[in-house]
């Protein structure tokens, strides 16, 4: 900013960690992972009522590399398990993931040879409960993510 | 021509290929032993019926433990269908069908995958759903449910889905 940096920093350090935090929770852009029935409701909060575009998160990108979070929505089977990790490793640092619904929570009403939760493959931020959840319960999930964001030291 | 003509004509021309007949609702479900499959395959498909809707299997544990695949034939011009069972025992191989439907490859792959019924002739059969180095074939009956015992709040402790389901109880 034209600013001599080594004279500069300490005084300004703990403003711009603030001013990080706050950018990247208002852009968090998800990665699409949507595999069941809860991409629907995905896609309902993406939609123009429950708008996720108001907090930044309206960029649905294609490619993991250009994004920070992967709401994994929907049944992850036990052969998708292996694409889901590598698309995780795909994403850059500071990365997050969102497990949207009951069965990537926890398997859900499957309990049995064919569903893996999401917890055994990828570390999760922020679990979402319901079967689908409401867009509402998304955005909810959304802002505790958010806070998370905030709270994480950048330096 | 319509189903019954059809089956009547079979029967007309090869005799005793026809196990077992049954007819409910206008669906006629033909059970043949093994060796007769193409045979029977061939007739219908020169008989009009020319797609193959569906190639599933059931699995059953009694008298003995077999698996009943069947062949579900679709008459594209007269709308009419049939269906075609054949039983298997574990470790019974069953002729291929892909050179007459280059669509059955992917059927009998899941039947193989989920029933552990092998198809001679079949060009590349390996598993389709499962992950390919998975043991076991889910789908017949005596395969465990692994199931997780799942912990409830509040003193509730329901049963697992294995001491509910009769025969689940009896193999697992």
């Amino acid at each position: 900013m034209g600013m001599n940096p080594k004279e500069k920093a300490p005084f300004l350090l703990a403003p711009l960690e603030k001013l990080i935090q706050w950018s990247r929770k208002n852009s968090l852009w998800p990665a699409q992972f949507g595999l069941a029935c809860c991409a629907i409701e995905m896609m309902s909060t993406a939609a123009s009522r429950y708008d996720i575009a108001r907090f930044g998160m309206e960029v649905f990108r294609a490619s993991p590399r250009q994004s920070d979070v992967m709401i994994v929505a929907g049944r992850v089977s036990r052969k998708m398990a292996p694409v889901l990790k590598t698309v995780y490793d795909q994403m850059l640092e500071p990365k997050w993931v969102v497990a949207m619904g009951d069965c990537a929570s926890c398997g859900g009403v499957f309990n049995n040879y064919a569903v893996v939760p999401v917890d055994q493959i990828v570390p999760v931020d922020v679990y979402v409960a319901g079967c689908p959840p409401r867009p509402e319960a998304l955005l909810d999930g959304l802002f505790m993510l958010q806070k998370k964001v905030q709270e994480q030291p950048v330096f | 021509m319509s189903t019954a003509e059809a089956v009547q004509k079979l029967e007309n021309e090869h005799h005793n290929v026809i196990v077992n007949k049954r007819t409910f609702h206008d669906q006629t479900t033909l059970e043949i032993a093994k060796g007769n499959l193409k045979l029977v395959i061939a007739f219908f498909k020169s008989e009009g019926y020319d797609v193959l809707m569906d190639l599933s299997a059931v699995d059953y544990l009694e008298p003995e433990k077999h698996t009943l695949v069947v062949y579900f034939l679709h008459n594209s011009s007269t709308y009419e269908r049939v269906r075609i069972s054949l039983s298997a025992a574990r470790d019974e191989t069953i002729p291929s069908v892909t050179d007459i439907w280059l669509g059955a490859q992917w059927y009998e792959r899941e039947v193989y995958d989920l029933f552990g019924v092998n198809f001679e002739g079949h060009p590349t059969m390996k598993r389709i759903l499962m992950p390919d180095d998975w043991q076991g074939h889910p789908l017949r009956k005596d395969f465990s449910l692994m199931e997780v015992p799942v912990q409830f709040k509040h003193g509730v402790s329901p049963k697992v889905p294995s001491e509910i389901i009769p025969h689940v109880k009896s193999y697992s």
